[in-house]
């Protein structure tokens, strides 16, 4: 096992008190895995992020039971000191990829500082300029062209698709054991999409590599997941293997992040208005009492006031009093 | 004779765009951005532009928003050249929904600012027609009128979304232009967005452009299809007919790269 999480809690600090975000959290990724965690804006996903790579200030407070990465026991070290072991072996892509990058050097002096040279693997007597030569093909491989002019060029020229491909380029050319991306894909056209997610299964095949994929939209790379895990209000609320979630989701709230998408629903004609959850996420100071999907559930009850139980399915669970698609697991058994 | 030939809505000739690269003292390149856009757009249809990125999809975008900037051939609305109308006639037919809303609306001032100042500059309403129209715009959108007097930072996505909704639709635009950012949303915002739009489209009749890239969403929405490539035209017509029967290469392309490997549908 790569990564190991056990009951990971955030609070976030207000004026007067602590603000529970994420509770319960629990995260397992496994060698070769494409781990993937769905949820929409405003349920944690990024802070997660930051607190799992212990990027935060006095203003979180980050607890967990257990803590392994590797065969590190990194539970009981200090922030800065966990930040330094995973730094090395393990690479972000973070979801403003503007903002990411050093507004005042050229791309190509950021990209060289990147790769340390742990990277260099060749014949001894190709060591000079092999920075230049590396961060030239990898820029090949992410489908950019005009690499000179890119090279001297500074961030607040490029658009923002380059900005990502850029730092989806910074971070695969380091070789990391860990890939942690956050919405990589995201506002780019199809045909770029799948150059970086080719790129990502090339990655996870031949160089051995894991990663963490979190996205707020189910479509693009269902296929490139291995498993899913719907976060919803810093809970996950359904997990399993992508299949599974997909053709027989139990939980509310995987069916609707799947109807909102209209060619994953066949009834739906052209024009028609797409079926959405009412309302919105709850923030976190109101989180309501019991089942976070409570008040926006469209097959809530009475009994939904309170925490529902984990409900273990073949290979994942789920939260929910009344699951959807029973009789289609039932079926497949 | 003149009144009886149909007028559309919005009819786009020979659009072009180019701009100069200075460099240095005396070198001088022109690059051509747009050229040769032709399309018209009837009253309550959608026109969705798509192709790759930097293919001009928004440069096309910003022109239809504003006619100042200088550009080749004519965009006639009703007719008329877009330019010769004033500009507080102008802002009535055509207005740009920004989706990207945190970037978008200045969270510095309150509500009722924002939805006031479009009718404050282009209209000669007093201040209790400005109030009238201003609950009416929130109400459509679904947003109590008590948020007015708050600032944008405490509304939820939702909200904000609702709040750049109004602000395009004061005015009471007839055509809508709506950016790419719709598509950095998450999924049930999307959602939420597009069937807003939707629902404008089938109670005011407002024409919409869209661009997108997502051909699962144009497959959805759009009535009308046009595919730019580097700043040319290559496909322009009913949306089905081209995404079930693509002849360009550039189509079959993007339509191929859409259908990728990664993608799973559910079996149903
Ligand atoms: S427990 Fe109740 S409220 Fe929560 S998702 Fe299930 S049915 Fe909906």
């Amino acid at each position: 096992m790569l990564l190991d999480i056990r009951n990971l809690s955030i609070q976030l600090r207000s004026e007067t008190s602590y603000i529970q975000v994420c509770k319960n959290f629990d995260l397992m990724i496994n060698d070769g895995e494409i781990c993937s965690l769905v949820g929409s804006s405003g349920s944690g996903k990024s802070l997660i992020i930051n607190a799992i790579m212990g990027m935060y200030g006095h203003d979180m407070k980050v607890t967990m039971d257990y803590f392994k990465f590797r065969d590190m026991d990194l539970t009981n070290l200090s922030v800065a000191e966990r930040r330094k072991i995973l730094s090395s072996e393990v690479a972000i892509i973070f979801q403003e990829a503007r903002a990411s990058l050093d507004p005042e050097l050229p791309i190509g002096v950021q990209m060289r500082a990147s790769l340390g040279s742990h990277c260099f693997d060749d014949k001894w007597y190709r060591w000079p300029f092999w920075r230049f030569r590396a961060v030239n093909n990898i820029l090949h491989k992410v489908g950019i062209k005009n690499t000179k002019q890119i090279l001297r060029a500074l961030p607040y020229q490029l658009s923002e698709v380059l900005c990502q491909k850029i730092i989806i380029a910074m971070a695969l050319s380091r070789k990391p054991k860990l890939l942690i991306a956050d919405s990589p894909i995201s506002g780019m056209t199809s045909t770029s999409q799948v150059q970086i997610l080719k790129l990502f299964h090339s990655y996870v095949e031949n160089s051995k590599g894991t990663m963490l994929y979190v996205t707020n939209d189910l479509g693009p790379a269902s296929n490139l997941m291995d498993t899913i895990k719907m976060l919803y209000c810093g809970q996950i609320v359904e997990s399993g293997p992508k299949e599974q979630v997909i053709n027989c989701p139990h939980h509310p709230f995987t069916q609707s992040m799947i109807n909102a998408i209209p060619e994953f629903n066949r009834q739906v004609k052209l024009k028609m208005k797409l079926d959405v959850l009412k309302g919105d996420p709850p923030e976190f100071t109101q989180t309501p009492i019991g089942c976070p999907l409570g008040p926006r559930c469209p097959h809530a009850d009475r009994e939904c006031n309170t925490m529902p139980p984990i409900v273990k399915t073949k290979n994942g669970f789920f939260r929910c009093y009344y699951p959807l698609n029973m009789e289609k697991d039932n079926e497949s058994k | 004779m003149n009144q009886n030939k149909h007028i559309p809505l919005l009819q786009v000739k020979n659009l072009g765009l180019t701009i100069k690269n200075r460099k240095y003292l005396f070198f001088r390149k022109k690059v051509e951005i747009l050229k040769d856009i032709n399309f018209t757009l009837e009253k309550g249809q959608t026109l969705v532009l798509t192709g790759d990125a930097g293919s001009g999809k928004s440069s096309l975008l910003h022109i239809l928003n504003n006619p100042d900037i200088p550009h080749t051939g004519e965009v006639l609305v009703y007719g008329k050249p877009l330019k010769d109308y004033e500009r507080r006639d102008r802002v009535g037919f055509i207005r740009l929904l920004s989706s990207d809303y945190n970037n978008a609306i200045n969270p510095h001032k309150r509500v009722n600012f924002i939805l006031e100042q479009p009718l404050k500059i282009n209209t000669d309403y007093s201040t209790v027609q400005r109030d009238y129209r201003i609950d009416r715009i929130l109400e459509y959108v679904g947003l109590s009128s008590s948020i007015k007097y708050s600032h944008p930072g405490f509304l939820t996505s939702n909200q904000m979304l609702r709040l750049a909704f109004a602000r395009a639709l004061v005015m009471e635009p007839e055509i809508l232009l709506v950016d790419s950012n719709i598509e950095k949303l998450d999924a049930q915002l999307r959602s939420h967005c597009l069937n807003m739009l939707l629902d404008c489209q089938e109670e005011k009749e407002t024409a919409l452009v869209i661009c997108l890239n997502d051909i699962g969403l144009i497959k959805h929405i759009a009535d009308n299809i046009l595919v730019l490539s580097q700043g040319r035209q290559e496909d322009y017509g009913n949306a089905k007919f081209i995404i079930s029967k693509p002849e360009k290469e550039i189509t079959k392309r993007l339509i191929q790269d859409y259908n990728n490997e990664y993608r799973i549908r559910p079996e149903r």
